[in-house]
């Protein structure tokens, strides 16, 4: 595919090529890339060498077209790194550095991830499309460059399309997708929205492989990738870039990992834009595209993540820390900072956030001017002095507005309160208060404020106390509740707005609040550990406050001296922003906001001529003008392809969107269509897509569409959103072809279930049981169905059109286990008992039709070594059932030879049955003893032996299951690392000249 | 590579967790099978595979209800009460659906067998014994059960779940104690009895998943522990490659010619009066599939209904069984089986009900 950007192509192609390698490959330094300077030692920073990037579709010679496992890359690189350290999740980590090297560099594992599912026969499995999602992002100075690399499996010998909802940061400018599959590489383009998507349709049903990279939201995007090949993985490439915030004297770089449920308001309406458990309404047409299936509690994580920031240079940031996850950090050769997420913390469930002050005293203004597109852009990073002098502090009436919506309920909810009370216990006595919370309708605590005084406080954390979270969050009814009180002339309104921000209807809140406002100043609060970033900084710009986000780790002191900080701080209005050296166009925001003292300000314009060496700042400091002029120095040399001019686009795309952002007119569309265009953004009206033009996977296979889902983020309820949570079984569990009864539980407002069964195209629907309560499907396993364990999908459709989706295991099963002799006696006598000791076997010669069943080698094998009841019958018409008895299982059986038993050989015959109702027989010789002969015994040395290798086994098998059940705890990594770790050494002994080996990486 | 390190720890662990999960009484490791390299098992039946004999039999369709049929209940009056796999109940020929039947919902729509008795009509469902017409019409007992075969024998109407039998006594269910020679409890997959017996005479025939059993009528009365004959399916000589009963019917009159089991695989079984046990294997897969509650007895004929097999018409030569087959159902789904006057009623998987008449 051919550019459509007027970016040059080999610089591109550069940049391309690097990045691809960064989390698949990540052996050698990218110049273009993210590394590009300085460029780092190559076998620390995982970055790719300059190579020309041929066209679109042809083929690259890459070292390593495998992804990077789970666990892989980020904690390899930091692997390599002097003064390696693990941190855990804590606000402060010690800046100073030692400079020990712990371990040689390129010495950790990395190899590709295995797939998640697996072909059966007449059986297929796609559980989670995206096994692995690998993060590198490079921070210099105030701006981020990201790339996100998605990894797409398709185990099944069905063409698949993945469709996965993720969330990246509301400020993200996502300029760039391409995705590799096997050695080849297919850039994107830009187009109009649904001019993109019409490419991409095409392309699926030609069977070409194609990727479409759309955003919902700012922070919403949407991957689909079609056509992924039967046994294939596909890596999609993301890259955006995105200016790091500043704020109270800290850098914070986030990445959010998964997306809350959002609550949707409104009217169901016909038909769904998309995948999600909600479905459109009349006011969020596009509700089923911004809520992804969320993955039911207890379940394994569907993916992992793996992040890895450079912090370049590395002597420019100090008292760096991780608050949200556990981290290991170093420096590298290159002198950058490393840090990465510990391999035990990649379970995504919440953002991950990094913050750090930067070193020495920070200047009151510094530019980054570059040029690009032709044009040559200003950012211009703006500090105003924090300690002017204040104005006379009115005093606040603060209204706290308080989500106890569903998803709050729980630690969220709590914090929430603990965040009020303190912040209740800590207003002045001039100040007045009201607190009003909402979830599916608004409640005020009183008809007006109230008095700070000490026994208003008191009642107010009565009040608080009897909170709780449940219903919706019709969150409109809670802004107009907050904002529609009369204001008290004598006092600033200060609305806090408390919530996890879970709703679709982002933009109809955020425009209310700018309706609403009037002079009250809005505080955007975000509780959480996925906080919805985009509507809790909207609703700060729109209220003309400010955002704050407390994660749930947070204590609330701090929270609400930061609140109080700003709170307190007097407020810089009417401002205007002029430069001295240099004339600046387009200059974004073009209406400045209010500013409270110290609060940084981000402006973004064309720039003619040479950059600013000063730049003048007039506003009114309460009643009183205020200026302040300010120097201007060169910005941090960030390094790679120019971004100034992207930012500026995105800029000036929000700029358009924000004054109408629920119906913007078409003119105002079609200047964001035109400037997404020629900076290459994605946006609400334009996507990315990425056709591959000469392969094709065959287009009469089957389509299998395989919707990712998320994690529910840490700390929030389940039930508090879905109610309770829908299980589902098959009994009998183990089932010859016959007819099983699937159950499901589920929530009480469910109105449908269905269910498609793994031999069936159409889903069916389930009987509600009145009498039980639950649903209830009566199936056919067809009589030559393989045996193996398939997946029943099951979606149950809530009264309010939500829909949740839970699959269930069918194992079908028509292999009896063996049976192995433990002990049995040679020869018995006549009037004695015969004892019997036999044990289920696995015969080696099954295994590999085991191995070939649908559903994993494990469900298989444990099909074929289970037993529910040993009957042994002798010659003389008895039949003894067996009973399991000692520390081995063993089967004991009984028998009693009579009197009169001839003597001679005697044959027993044995037979076991499974819970399935298989049958399996052998035979047991023993010898009737003629009287005066003695009895003997038997089998007890090779019993002996057998049980041994049993143990051993079961040892095995043991040991593995804990692997597994580490893994499942941890998230893949450590399991990944653990099988390969040995596997590289193999891989090293049997290709001693390959080029990795070379570099000192791995291959 | 020092990842080596790390496994072997692991490993270590996990054989440490391993010795504890062996001593254990649950321990996993118990149900872990002892690995070996030839496999030392025997055909699970043996004995003949025989083709069932072909007749011709004439086949009359007499409705299609576009379900899976799985019980099939004549009124005497020329019309025809059907129950269906997962659809409930519907009435062929003449005569209207009871409103008892058209109120019924969620697994009680999931039909297993039908019976009248004492001017009731029953149905046994997946969510229990349904009263569809007669005293007590809309009446249920054993809600909370899956019933799974109905038998009327010495008067009295006997229904089978999978945890025991159940009697119909006083308005109600009550159960019957009785366990097999072990003390094992009997989760009833199907049951039979003769007809036309005297009271006390002939036994009352208990199929499970491990077996058959038979219980002298007579000893069924009162209210202490029963013990049951057992007739364990795979030690028969024949042997049967399973002990998965689905269907029951008694042989001849009375039944002093024993029982025939459908099996869910194996076939059919003969199980004689003494406690012989014979195993009747057929040529095709699926003609050895009978499906759940698909028995029926005509005179000296029985018939089952089997998985893609057709219908089979059995009768005792000897000490062996005859196997016919209509030639017109003879690769049918046959998921329900009842009789009268004028020959066999057949459901099918497809939906169809039809009427077969035999030769005698």
């Amino acid at each position: 595919m051919r550019l459509a950007s007027s970016r040059p192509c080999g610089a591109l192609a550069a940049l391309s090529t690097s990045l691809l390698l960064a989390c698949g490959s990540p052996a050698s330094p990218a110049p273009g890339g993210l590394g590009a300077s300085p460029a780092p030692d190559a076998s620390a920073i995982r970055l790719a060498p300059d190579r020309p990037l041929p066209d679109a579709g042809q083929e690259l010679a890459i070292p390593s077209a495998a992804p990077e496992p789970a666990g892989g890359a980020a904690a390899a690189a930091v692997g390599g790194l002097r003064d390696r350290r693990r941190v855990e999740a804590r606000p402060v980590l010690p800046a100073s550095v030692t400079a020990a090297a712990t371990r040689s560099a390129g010495a950790a594992a990395v190899a590709a991830p295995a797939l998640t599912g697996r072909a059966g026969a007449g059986g297929l499995e796609v559980p989670f499309a995206l096994v692995h999602t690998c993060v590198r992002a490079q921070v210099s100075g105030d701006v981020a460059r990201v790339e996100v690399t998605q990894y797409y499996a398709n185990p099944s010998p069905d063409r698949l399309e993945a469709i996965y909802t993720f969330p990246l940061p509301p400020n993200a400018a996502v300029t760039d997708m391409l995705f590799r599959i096997g050695n080849r590489v297919v850039l994107s383009e830009v187009h109009r929205r649904e001019e993109a998507r019409r490419t991409y349709e095409a392309a699926r049903a030609a069977g070409k492989t194609a990727a479409l990279t759309e955003q919902e939201r700012p922070n919403v995007f949407t991957q689909s990738v079609a056509n992924v090949p039967p046994g294939a993985t596909v890596a999609v490439v993301l890259r955006y870039v995105h200016e790091v915030p500043l704020d109270d004297g800290r850098y914070l770089f986030h990445f959010p990992t998964t997306i809350g449920p959002r609550y949707v308001p409104g009217a169901p309406v016909s038909g769904s834009s998309g995948p999600g458990f909600s479905p459109d309404t009349d006011r969020v047409p596009d509700a089923s595209r911004v809520t992804p299936p969320v993955v039911a509690p207890g379940a394994p994580a569907p993916h992992d993540v793996d992040i890895l920031v450079r912090l370049v240079p590395g002597d420019a940031f100090e008292d760096v820390a991780a608050t949200s996850h556990r981290v290991e950090t170093g420096l590298d050769e290159g002198g950058a900072r490393v840090v990465a997420l510990a391999e035990d913390d990649r379970r995504p469930d919440k953002d991950f956030a990094l913050t750090w002050r930067a070193a020495g005293t920070a200047p009151g203004a510094h530019a980054l001017v570059q040029r690009e597109r032709g044009g040559d852009y200003l950012l211009l990073f703006l500090q105003p002095p924090a300690h002017v002098a204040a104005a006379q502090v009115r005093p606040k009436e603060l209204v706290f507005l308080l989500d106890k919506s569903g998803s709050m309920s729980g630690p969220p909810m709590e914090r929430a309160k603990a965040l009020v009370a303190r912040a209740l216990q800590a207003s002045g006595p001039d100040d007045t208060f009201q607190i009003i919370a909402f979830d599916g309708a608004a409640q005020s605590m009183t008809e007006g404020s109230l008095p700070a005084t000490p026994a208003n406080v008191a009642r107010g954390l009565a009040w608080l106390e009897q909170l709780s979270g449940g219903g919706g969050t019709e969150m409109l009814r809670g802004i107009e509740a907050a904002l529609a009180q009369p204001a008290d002339p004598r006092r600033l309104r200060m609305v806090v707005f408390c919530t996890d921000g879970f709703i679709g209807n982002e933009a109809e809140i955020i425009q209310a609040v700018a309706r609403l406002r009037g002079p009250a100043r809005v505080f955007g609060f975000g509780i959480g550990s996925s906080v919805n970033r985009y509507l809790v900084e909207g609703v700060g710009r729109a209220g003309r406050g400010a955002a704050e986000i407390v994660d749930l780790k947070e204590s609330p002191e701090a929270a609400v001296q930061r609140l109080f900080r700003r709170l307190d701080r007097p407020v810089l209005t009417e401002l205007e922003a002029s430069f001295e050296g240099a004339e600046v166009k387009d200059l974004l925001p073009d209406r400045l906001p209010d500013l409270f003292a110290g609060q940084p300000l981000v402006l973004a314009g064309r720039l003619e001529g040479a950059a600013p060496h000063h730049v003048l700042l007039r506003g009114r400091l309460g009643q009183e003008p205020w200026s302040a002029r300010i120097p201007v120095t060169a910005g941090l040399a960030s390094g790679g392809e120019p971004v100034a001019g992207t930012l500026w686009a995105r800029r000036r795309i929000d700029a358009l969107l924000d004054a109408s952002p629920v119906a913007p007119d078409p003119e105002v569309v079609e200047q964001v269509v035109a400037t997404a265009l020629r900076f290459k953004l994605v946006t609400r009206y334009t996507s990315l897509v990425a056709v591959e033009r000469e392969l094709r996977v065959d287009p009469s296979l089957r389509l299998r569409q395989a919707v990712v889902p998320g994690l529910m983020p840490e700390g929030v309820s389940y039930e508090g959103i879905f109610g309770p949570a829908t299980s589902v079984e098959v009994l009998p569990a183990r089932v010859k072809p016959g007819d099983p009864e699937l159950r499901v539980e589920a929530p009480p407002d469910a109105a449908a279930v269905q269910v498609t069964l793994p031999f069936e195209q159409a889903p069916r629907d389930a009987l509600r049981d009145p009498a039980r309560g639950d649903w209830v499907l009566r199936f056919l396993v067809p009589p030559t169905w393989p045996d193996g364990s398939y997946l029943a999908r099951v979606l149950v459709v809530r009264a309010d059109g939500r829909r949740e989706e839970r699959t269930a295991p069918i194992r079908v099963d028509t292999t009896p286990a063996a049976l192995a002799v433990l002990s049995a006696p040679s020869s018995v006598r006549p009037g004695e008992e015969l004892r019997l000791r036999v044990k289920p076997a696995l015969p080696a010669s099954r295994l590999p039709a085991l191995a070939a069943q649908a559903g994993g080698l494990a469900s298989a094998l444990k099909g074929a070594m289970e037993v529910k009841e040993v009957l042994v019958r002798a010659p003389w018409g008895e039949v003894a059932r067996a009973r399991m008895e000692g520390p081995v299982g063993a089967y004991a059986a009984v028998l009693h030879v009579p009197e009169d038993a001839t003597p001679g050989p005697a044959g027993l015959e044995v037979v076991a049955s499974d819970a399935a109702g298989n049958v399996s027989r052998r035979g047991v010789e023993v010898r009737i003893a003629a009287p005066g002969e003695a009895s003997s015994g038997g089998r007890s040395a090779l019993a002996l032996a057998l049980l041994a290798a049993g143990v051993a086994g079961a040892a095995a098998l043991l040991a593995v299951g804990f692997l597994a059940m580490v893994r499942r705890r941890r998230g893949p990594e450590p399991l990944a690392r653990l099988l390969l770790a040995g596997s590289l050494a193999e891989m090293q002994r049997a290709h001693p000249r390959h080029p990795a080996w070379a570099r000192g990486g791995e291959p | 590579v020092t990842g080596w390190t790390i496994p072997a720890r692991a490993l270590g662990l996990g054989l440490l967790l391993s010795v504890a999960a062996l001593g254990g009484k649950g321990g996993r490791a118990r149900h872990i099978a002892v690995p070996v390299l030839v496999d030392p098992s025997l055909p699970a039946g043996a004995g003949p595979a025989t083709p069932p004999t072909p007749v011709a039999c004439p086949v009359e369709e007499l409705a299609r209800v576009g379900r899976r049929v799985t019980a099939l209940l004549p009124d005497g009056h020329g019309g025809l009460l059907v129950g269906t796999f997962d659809g409930g109940l519907v009435v062929a020929g003449p005569g209207v659906l009871p409103p008892a039947a058209r109120a019924l919902a969620g697994r009680r729509l999931m039909v297993n067998a039908l019976a009248a008795w004492r001017g009731t009509v029953w149905a046994a469902t997946q969510g229990g014994l349904v009263a569809l017409a007669g005293p007590g019409a809309g009446e249920v007992l054993l809600a909370e059960e899956a019933v799974s075969a109905l038998a009327e024998a010495g008067g009295e109407l006997y229904a089978g779940t999978g945890h025991g039998l159940w009697r119909l006594a006083g308005g109600g269910a009550e159960a019957v104690p009785v366990t097999g020679p072990d003390g094992e409890a009997l989760r009833v997959t199907a049951l039979a009895a003769p007809g036309g017996v005297g009271p006390g005479e002939g036994h009352l025939w208990i199929g499970t998943s491990s077996g058959a059993y038979s219980l002298p009528l007579a000893a069924l009365a009162g209210a202490g522990r029963k013990v049951a004959a057992w007739h364990p399916l795979v030690f028969g000589d024949p042997p049967a490659p399973t002990d998965v009963v689905t269907a029951l019917a008694v042989l001849g009159d009375g039944d002093g010619d024993g029982a025939v089991a459908g099996t869910d695989d194996g076939g059919l079984v003969r199980l004689g009066p003494r406690g012989e046990v014979v195993g009747v294997r057929l040529t095709e897969a699926l003609a050895n599939q009978v499906n759940p509650g698909a028995a029926a007895k005509a005179g000296p004929a029985l018939a089952f209904g089997t998985q893609g097999g057709g219908l089979l018409v059995v009768r005792a030569r000897g000490e062996a069984l005859e196997v016919a087959r209509p030639a017109g159902l003879a690769r049918a789904a046959v998921s329900a089986l009842a009789a009268d006057r004028a020959g066999w009623l057949v459901g099918t998987a497809d939906g169809r009900v039809v009427r077969v008449r035999c030769p005698e």
